[in-house]
């Protein structure tokens, strides 16, 4: 392999792929034909793809609902929310009509339709421009979640999530489009619903997704030399939940923490927390824990920003208050 | 339905008994409340009776084999049997009421330790173990107790258990080293150690395995003498009375340490080691802080008579927070004896020595006891065993104190 390019260019790959095969496929967002997105992930396909690549009013209500209107019509729309925290905006369309469509209408529609959402922290966006909210989503039936956390599984999950007969929330980390890692050319598909052994371990299982997961690479690191081995599991897709993987996992473990950038209340933590509880009690060595962000919005300060999230070193202090 | 019944557990330290007679057969039906085998462990008899109605499958174990607390014994059929078994427990066991043990427990329950009036942990003496843990004892038919938790807290994790397991497998295909007499085999005798011998070997070595501390001390007994003749009493029982209101003052040293955890009691139940011919047994007298020195006397007398008859129950043998014993009667000046676990000290009492010593320009002749106080160092520092061994002396030495 050994082609390193950026997160945010592997799903311009995906996009450049999968915009040349269907051609019912296009995009919709604010500021992503003339200026190619905020974070260059657009970078020019509306010059490559004339006429499917708009540029709408700011109003994502609207980019949500010409978006479910489309797909229902035969289109398989991409659509962009800009942040994350916008959604709120248009939580009617996702839903009460994106969601449920399939459903109250018996199946007679598909609904394929990818709604792109940077989330997360960077460098001082602000409470309303920095939260991951996925949690929220992981909660409505008829939604499909992803939360990829390296530039490889960006490509092959977008192209998934293209190609996917439902409507799919792709959260994409802010601060993961800049990061760069190996991406196989060509046709690369990653299932969603399958979770990634980051790395095998003995001790412990530390289940993350997104940004964070490289927080948690590094405390593997740390644990490692104090002689703890940990798993790495990245769940890639939060709904589906690769519950198999997790369960394999922790049965072979015995431990299990969770680590996202998100608030730890009423996080993804809580609810893979409490499956393992229900359905693997008797693998457990010591209570599931979760590590996530506190019960605050995301300060603007710098200093007070940096603070929030948790480290390799709290993570490591965690782990080793399980032994 | 099949169901198991298991070795009883009738003592907190109790980890193996013997079933010396089944007094029912395979294919018997048994009633509830019939007795249904006699059970030898540490030095008493126990007879199990039915905690229900049943039918007796197969007995999986034959008189005279010592088996672990909580393994099988019998394979038995009834309906509610477990159930029965579970509830009953508690009552039919000869133990102290605050002593909740499973005694008849179906599976391999996570035995309880004594609640007793634990200071140091509400927690009732729950043992601190994994979901996983218990799912592998459940299935490998092995009883938490007395394991030593390796997790946080000493919460006692699935490989605690595993290891335990491999442990009794091992145990369990090791050749048994053929001993070879050494002499022409006419003038040896073999003597197969009793069910009490094995119990005193397996206490005893157990109990050294534990670092202990040693504190000489003595006293100048002339109180002590003058009370023993007015109260018409022994020294022995002033000593272990001392012993108790010296306990009150340094509840630190009247505990149990089990489970990694250390039980301090608010009740003094007084252990004193009565030797005899085939062995030696620690009779307990539970709450003995109530009682004052007559009463106290005469419980001991009761108490020794009945060890030595061998007509005591286990609730006079178990539960005690603290040991005294006298080999002052043998003419020994000192001596160090070893821990009674779960226990955390002992004291080792001597014979009256007479010193002539200088007092006021005269030469008197002054008789003092030696003491010894043993330790195990794992819970009780050098300090502390000597704060309490100064507050003893002082007591047996102006017996006013203790008023």
């Amino acid at each position: 392999m050994g082609r390193r390019i950026t997160f945010s260019d592997a799903t311009l790959e995906a996009m450049n792929e999968e915009m040349e095969r269907d051609d019912t496929i296009y995009l919709l967002g604010e500021d992503i034909a003339m200026q190619g997105g905020i974070f260059g992930q657009f970078k020019n396909l509306s010059s490559k793809f004339p006429g499917r690549v708009l540029d709408t009013p700011i109003s994502e209500t609207a980019i949500v609902g010409v978006g479910v209107g489309s797909s229902i019509a035969g289109m398989r729309p991409v659509i962009d929310m800009h942040f994350a925290d916008f959604l709120t905006v248009a939580m009617d369309e996702v839903v009460n009509q994106m969601a449920k469509i399939r459903y109250m209408f018996g199946g007679q529609t598909d609904l394929p339709l990818v709604v792109r959402a940077p989330d997360g922290i960077i460098h001082s966006a602000g409470a309303q421009h920095s939260q991951s909210l996925e949690a929220w989503f992981m909660h409505v039936p008829g939604l499909k979640v992803v939360v990829p956390s390296n530039a490889a599984d960006a490509k092959g999950m977008l192209k998934a999530a293209i190609r996917d007969q439902d409507p799919v929330m792709f959260f994409e980390h802010k601060a993961l489009f800049k990061q760069k890692g190996e991406v196989p050319e060509g046709e690369h598909i990653v299932p969603i619903g399958k979770a990634n052994i980051v790395k095998e371990g003995s001790d412990v299982t530390l289940i993350s997704y997104s940004n964070i997961m490289n927080t948690v690479i590094e405390a593997e690191k740390l644990l490692a030399e104090e002689g703890i081995s940990a798993e790495i599991l990245d769940l890639r897709s939060i709904s589906p939940l690769d519950k198999e993987t997790i369960y394999n996992s922790v049965a072979k473990t015995h431990r299990a923490v969770i680590v996202h950038e998100a608030i730890r209340v009423g996080g993804v933590g809580a609810e893979v927390s409490a499956l393992i509880n229900e359905d693997i009690f008797d693998e457990l060595d010591s209570p599931v824990l979760r590590l996530g962000a506190p019960f605050t919005p995301v300060p603007f300060t710098p200093a007070l920003e940096k603070y929030l999230l948790p480290g390799p070193k709290d993570i490591v202090k965690k782990v080793k208050g399980l032994f | 339905m099949g169901s198991k019944i298991v070795m009883p557990k009738l003592g907190l330290t109790m980890d193996y008994g013997t079933i010396t007679e089944w007094l029912v057969k395979e294919g018997d039906s048994v009633k509830k409340d019939d007795e249904v085998f006699n059970l030898e462990t540490e030095k008493v008899v126990f007879t199990y009776q039915a905690p229900a109605d049943f039918e007796l499958i197969q007995i999986l174990v034959q008189p005279g084999v010592e088996v672990p607390v909580g393994e099988a014994v019998a394979l038995v059929e009834g309906e509610g049997f477990e159930e029965a078994a579970a509830e009953s427990s508690a009552a039919e066991a000869p133990l102290e009421d605050d002593q909740k043990t499973d005694a008849a427990a179906v599976e391999a329950a996570p035995a309880p330790v004594p609640a007793n009036t634990v200071a140091t942990q509400s927690a009732g003496g729950r043992i601190k173990s994994s979901p996983r843990a218990r799912k592998i004892a459940q299935v490998e038919g092995v009883s938490l107790d007395g394991i030593v938790g390796s997790g946080p807290g000493g919460r006692i994790i699935g490989d605690d258990v595993l290891a335990v397991v491999a442990a009794n497998e091992q145990v369990a295909v090791a050749p048994q080293p053929a001993a070879t007499p050494v002499v022409a085999a006419e003038s040896v005798t073999e003597i197969i150690p009793s069910q009490m011998r094995q119990t005193i070997q397996r206490r005893l070595t157990e109990a050294w395995k534990s670092p202990h501390i040693y504190l000489q001390a003595k006293f100048d007994a002339t109180q002590v003498l003058d009370l023993k003749n007015r109260f018409s009493v022994s020294i022995n029982t002033l000593v272990v009375y001392a012993t108790i209101r010296a306990l009150i003052k340094h509840p630190n040293i009247n505990i149990n340490f089990t489970n990694n955890t250390i039980y301090q009691y608010a009740n003094v139940n007084i252990g004193v080691a009565v030797g005899m011919d085939n062995g030696l047994v620690v009779g307990v007298v539970k709450d003995s802080q109530a009682m004052d020195v007559r009463a106290l006397h005469e419980r001991l007398g009761d108490l020794f008579g009945r060890i030595k008859a061998g007509t005591h129950e286990i609730d006079d043998i178990t539960g005690g927070t603290f040991t005294v014993t006298n080999l002052g009667m043998y003419g020994i000046d000192q001596f160090t004896a070893i821990t009674n676990p779960p226990e955390g000290g002992i004291l080792s009492v001597g014979q009256i020595n007479e010193v002539l010593e200088k007092r006021d320009d005269e030469i008197v002749a002054v008789p003092y006891i030696n003491l010894v106080g043993g330790f195990d160092h794992n819970v009780i520092d050098g300090v502390q065993g000597a704060q309490f061994l100064q507050t003893l002396t002082g007591f047996l030495e102006d017996p006013l104190m203790m008023l």
